[in-house]
């Protein structure tokens, strides 16, 4: 049961993990671009 | 102090700096596939892929190369945590160890598979053979490989133009254990095997010491682990006593090659990363940097080592070195080698992302203890572990370009390349994920019962015990300063998230750098472009890392390392 317990929290952790790649991805998306020129 | 002491660090840094650029060179044409070893082993390659279902032409983007990586280490971490729950039914288990407690097993997982190697048991009492072999050795290799793999792409999001793509992550992972990490550990196993390091299935012996007593012998596959142990940034011993054991570090000669490993590839990667972009200046520039912080650290820990202590001296005892005693603080320390050899294999391992140890952090002086602390703090820049120490120092190369040109109104490049506004938040997510674990965690013990029971000194020296087991845990170090019963519930849970979010929540946004770089246009170099080869360039990146670190972590350095020194200066001990 134990074990169970460690698996899940693994794979909780690692959903989580690539919860946060998407998120990543989606702040970059709509993240207003920097204009490509010096100041 | 002695001259022997110098000459120790001179040597060490004289042999790190050589394999500088042949390695460096080595691991590009490596990852791309045009080695000569590389060329060779094309026919391992097709048939892995094959059988993996991976096109190899087909090149991904930072999402799917982050997908790929985090797939990976999830199959190794339920892969270890198997084994060792299961390891009494297994074979090669010659000296019948039952499995490992789960939520011990759970944390060895995750410490290995981060590349911490935190570890919360004894090597020779806790695991079979089999496990440190297919568990504990493999996943040396996986991580090292996984974090190279990161930051090679990182360096092709500077060195690319417009793409929409970083790699493929599992023609890199192949392509960096079988050429790079594999043909080192033969050959550098076979010389420790030479110095009298054990290589053997054999059961443990018993001997009969000179006074009669009995002893039993732990033994066991400890050269091939060793090796790739130290490499990799893993660090975690096959024995407790970690590299003070002789049958892990059994000679000077050995010590000086164990220290060159830890080193080899973080160091490397820095010639690497200058052949890449075009540009060998930028990876020097780099390497310099690393080189003056440690310097700075190893110096300091050897002075301060080697010098009197203020209890010695208040008992009028004599610490002058000389022929029979080595003089300074000699407590904790490898009697073997002496306080010179001691104090730079701690710089090296803190400095690095390794953690392996061949004396007692425990037992140093407390700002020995607080440069310790430091080299780990500073996000694991100073060479730090393969590939880790790389993309940490590139993201504070973007934080210094970004400070440079908020002070001189210009929008920041780096290598050519605009720093937008999402290079500079996710560069800020990975820098900031580090310490929120450190210092939270850190505190959250402090405060609790149960934590506190589990220190085995009281006063700053036990708040001194919790913040290195945090720092090393989300730094990914896994060097431990002794004194503190980590094999509880809280510890186990609470380390085992440090590691994994000081691995995996740095990890992501490197990769999102990463992405959004290669998809750039490049600018050419004008005069207003700030120079990132130079000496200006390296003071400023060094001034960044040591700001940003001490801005975060100074005032949890005045609870611990800072008020030990001033107590034990007013005579109180801890």
């Amino acid at each position: 049961m134990l074990d169970l317990a460690m698996l899940v929290v693994l794979g909780v952790a690692f959903a989580a993990a690539a919860a946060y790649v998407r998120g990543c991805d989606a702040l970059i998306r709509t993240s207003p671009q920097t204009p490509e020129k010096s100041q | 102090m002695t001259w022997q002491g110098w000459l120790q660090i001179a040597v060490f840094a004289v042999l790190t700096l050589a394999v500088v650029r042949p390695l460096g060179d080595y691991i590009a044409r490596a990852i791309d596939g045009t080695g000569r070893l590389a060329r060779l082993g094309a026919r391992i390659e097709t048939p892995l892929y094959r059988l993996a279902g991976v096109d190899p032409a087909q090149e991904q983007g930072w999402v799917a190369y982050a997908m790929a990586l985090l797939w990976f280490n999830l199959a190794g971490v339920v892969a270890l945590y198997a084994l060792q729950r299961i390891q009494h039914v297994l074979p090669i288990n010659p000296q019948h160890l039952d499995a490992v407690d789960p939520l011990l097993a759970l944390d060895t997982a995750v410490s290995f598979v981060s590349n911490t190697s935190w570890q919360s048991y004894s090597g020779e009492t806790t695991l079979s053979y089999l496990v440190q072999m297919a568990g504990i050795t493999v996943q040396s290799f996986a991580s090292a490989a996984s974090g190279i793999a990161v930051g090679i792409a990182l360096i092709r999001g500077f060195a690319r133009r417009s793409s929409r793509t970083v790699g493929n992550f599992w023609v890199d992972v192949t392509r960096i254990t079988l050429y790079v990490l594999l043909p080192i550990c033969a050959v550098v196993t076979l010389f420790l095997v030479w110095q009298g390091v054990p290589q053997t299935l054999g059961a443990y012996v018993d001997a009969t010491t000179l006074e009669g007593a009995h002893q039993v012998l732990a033994r066991g596959p400890v050269a091939s682990q060793e090796v790739i142990k130290l490499m990799s940034g893993d660090g975690g011993g096959f024995f407790n006593a970690n590299s003070a054991h002789p049958f892990e570090n059994p000679t000077a000669l050995s010590g000086m090659i164990e220290m060159l490993l830890i080193f080899l590839i973080g160091v490397a990667l820095t010639a690497t990363f200058g052949r890449m972009i075009g540009d060998r200046r930028q990876g020097w520039a780099l390497l310099a940097a690393m080189a003056v912080m440690f310097a700075a650290g190893a110096a300091a820990i050897y002075a301060g080592e080697a010098t009197r202590t203020p209890a010695f001296a208040a008992l009028h005892v004599d610490q002058r070195a000389g022929d029979l005693q080595a003089g300074g603080n000699m407590e904790g320390k490898e009697v073997r080698f002496g306080i010179g050899q001691s104090a730079l294999f701690a710089t090296v391992s803190t400095a690095s992302s390794d953690g392996a140890v061949d004396s007692m952090h425990d037992s140093y002086m407390p700002m020995s203890g607080f440069v310790l602390l430091a080299n780990m703090m500073l996000d694991e820049v100073i060479v730090g572990g393969p590939g880790s120490g790389l993309f940490g120092m590139l993201l504070f190369a973007i934080v210094a370009v970004f400070v440079a040109g908020l002070m001189v109104g210009r929008t920041p490049e780096y290598l050519g390349k605009k720093i937008g506004g999402n290079e500079v938040k996710m560069t800020m997510l990975a820098l900031l994920c580090v310490p929120a674990f450190i210092l939270g965690l850190t505190a959250l013990a402090s405060v609790l019962p149960g934590p506190l029971a589990s220190l085995g000194n009281a006063g700053p020296h036990g708040f001194s015990e919790l913040l290195y087991a945090y720092t090393s845990a989300a730094a990914t170090n896994g060097s431990a300063f002794a004194g503190l019963n980590a094999n509880t519930p809280f510890f186990n849970l609470t380390l085992a998230a440090a590691m994994f979010a000081g691995r995996f929540l740095v990890i992501v946004p490197v990769l999102c750098v990463a992405g959004t770089l290669a998809a750039k246009r490049s600018v050419p170099v004008s005069l207003g472009t700030l120079p990132t080869h130079g000496a200006q360039f390296v003071a400023l990146l060094v001034g960044t890392v040591v700001i940003v670190g001490g801005l975060t972590f100074f005032p949890a350095l005045a609870l611990g390392p800072i008020a030990e020194h001033y107590a034990m200066l007013a005579g109180t001990n801890y």
